[in-house]
């Protein structure tokens, strides 16, 4: 069976009144894949999410989410869409499990035509590390442990494709890693599709399979970090120890050379180490290069 | 839309139940009751006519301001407070989240005019000595023009919520309003008695029919002489506020769902920065 995408984009257009947000956009997004947006500020990220979600009607383009249209389609198609928007303020009178529960009766009608049942409260807290805030206010929640329960609420569903618009913002170290483990869950045992925007060009690289890289209204990069990183003149870094004393080179193509620096017999190499180019660095260079324009 | 009602009803309780636990809006409610017993027990021996209390002629004025209190004014705050705190785009990520959010406020308003209704009639009873001067008929005039106008005030709730766009102006200019209201439909002084040219305005809102309404069961029938018809017209008030609450049940679904529609993530976190700097 040839699987239909979860997401096909052509030609999405966008305009805020002179300004074009969305240039022309075309993309697609296949089960069970975790694919990263980013871009600078301004690039039109989250209103490509937005389109997506069905919140905002584009100009021109035709989108198929799920297989059918965003803007007009209904409570079925949204109960398969878990949604973790930029910023939450909502429902801060209310404690994290009543709300929890509260939102997982609306998943129950859905569930047999969906074949997702809604998280149990208890597990879901359980993942996404807030078990110890069942009873807490949603107000007296930290920036952090908000942000996962709005990551929470976004799953509660248990949802065939989620959105995460920058959804680490405000996580320590261990949270973010714990959310990293989430990801890679979610799309490795339930099949979830996860399309999510971040500003940290390491955690893109850590959870996203594949990258897209918005500039200026227009997709300039689409693939894995590594085909990203061939995509630009780019070096790997290769540093050693040669008889105590460090020495650094950089090649394009590191095996040649790391195979004639062990090959030697004159010296004695320690302390290897070869570092392929980061996400970043790609990044770095693909947005200077459509500067440069 | 039977199981969304149902959420709607389990979520509006559970938003009364955080009210109740909450001290401001607790004494909001008293606040309101305790004014309402100072007024009846100042005019305790006033009479609107040999026999008929002054009561029986402040209590309809009081229900009616109540009403439109709770079911316009606080209601049409609470939408308009979580459209900016995102409470009604969350309802449009969530499948049939509006239709639920809209039951759930709903819910949440009854139960709060039932527990002012209820303690202000037991306010009123204890200061009149149970005699209300109601027989069965006026009764039945009474709670059916209840539901009726809340039938009718709690759509332009909803409108009032979706038409402004700043909480805290709908707060204060609200109060305002809701007073200017109560004063051209008679439930301040008889509309009769306030000039003419205020009249007609007074004649096309439902709070002078609801007010109407309620005095008509309350109060004699010769005293209907001092009303604009100079009689009590009890079709005509039942057929003005009926027309306002069919008006209002078309308008506001459509108003909600345009709102929520133009809602977007940005667009609240503009909001919530230009918030914060007139904080």
């Amino acid at each position: 069976m040839v699987t239909a995408p979860v997401v096909e984009v052509h030609g999405l257009r966008m305009r805020y009144g002179a300004r074009t947000v969305l240039d022309g956009i075309d993309f697609r997004l296949d089960r069970g894949e975790v694919v990263a947006l980013l871009g600078p500020n301004g690039a039109g990220k989250t209103t490509t999410i937005e389109v997506l979600e069905g919140f905002r009607r584009p100009d021109a383009g035709e989108i198929r989410v799920l297989g059918e249209a965003p803007e007009t389609a209904g409570d079925a198609w949204r109960a398969r869409i878990g949604v973790v928007l930029q910023s939450w303020r909502d429902h801060a009178r209310w404690r994290v499990g009543p709300l929890l529960e509260q939102f997982a009766t609306l998943y129950l009608p859905y569930a047999a035509s969906t074949g997702r049942q809604p998280h149990d409260v208890a597990e879901l807290l359980d993942l996404v590390g807030l078990s110890g805030h069942r009873g807490a206010l949603v107000r007296s929640l930290s920036g952090g442990q908000r942000r996962r329960l709005d990551v929470a609420i976004g799953l509660i569903g248990r949802p065939e494709l989620l959105f995460l618009d920058e959804p680490t913002t405000g996580f320590d170290p261990v949270a973010r890693h714990e959310f990293h483990e989430l990801i890679h869950a979610l799309s490795d045992f339930d099949d979830t599709t996860v399309l999510l925007t971040t500003h940290d060009l390491a955690e893109a690289e850590k959870i996203a399979g594949r990258i897209l890289i918005l500039d200026r209204g227009v997709i300039v990069a689409d693939g894995s970090p590594a085909e990203l990183a061939r995509a630009v003149p780019s070096a790997s870094e290769i540093s050693w120890r040669e008889d105590g004393v460090r020495q650094v080179h950089s090649a394009v193509d590191a095996e040649p050379f790391v195979r004639e620096l062990l090959a030697r017999t004159d010296v004695t190499v320690t302390e290897l180490v070869v570092r392929a180019q980061t996400l970043e660095e790609t990044y770095l260079a693909m947005i200077a290069k459509e500067d440069a324009r | 839309m039977i199981t969304a009602v149902r959420a709607g009803f389990r979520r509006g309780l559970t938003e009364f139940g955080i009210s109740l636990r909450t001290p401001s809006d607790v004494v909001f409610i008293l606040i309101g009751l305790v004014a309402v017993g100072v007024v009846l027990w100042l005019y305790r021996d006033a009479e609107a006519a040999p026999g008929a209390p002054l009561a029986w002629f402040i209590l309809p004025s009081i229900l009616t301001i109540q009403l439109v209190f709770i079911a316009g004014y606080g209601l049409g705050t609470v939408v308009v407070t979580e459209r900016e705190d995102g409470t009604l785009l969350r309802a449009r990520t969530l499948p049939r989240g509006l239709p639920v959010y809209a039951s759930g406020v709903v819910t949440k308003t009854l139960a709060e005019l039932v527990c002012t209704f209820v303690p202000t009639l037991a306010i009123a009873a204890i200061l009149l000595g149970g005699r209300f001067g109601l027989d069965t008929v006026d009764l039945a005039i009474v709670l059916a023009m209840l539901v009726l106008g809340t039938l009718a005030l709690t759509p332009f709730g909803f409108v009032i919520g979706t038409v402004f766009r700043n909480p805290r102006s709908v707060s204060g200019w609200g109060f305002l309003v809701v007073g200017v209201l109560a004063f051209v439909s008679g439930l301040v002084q008889p509309l009769a008695s306030l000039p003419v040219w205020v009249q007609p305005l007074g004649l096309a809102l439902p709070l002078y029919w609801i007010g109407h309404a309620l005095r008509g069961a309350f109060l004699p029938a010769e005293l209907g002489a001092f009303e604009v018809y100079g009689d009590w017209q009890f079709g005509l008030a039942f057929l003005v506020v009926g027309v306002w609450a069919v008006a209002g049940l078309l308008l506001a679904p459509r108003l909600l769902r345009r709102v929520a529609r133009r809602e977007t993530a940005s667009g609240i976190e503009l909001r919530r920065q230009a918030a914060l700097q007139r904080a």
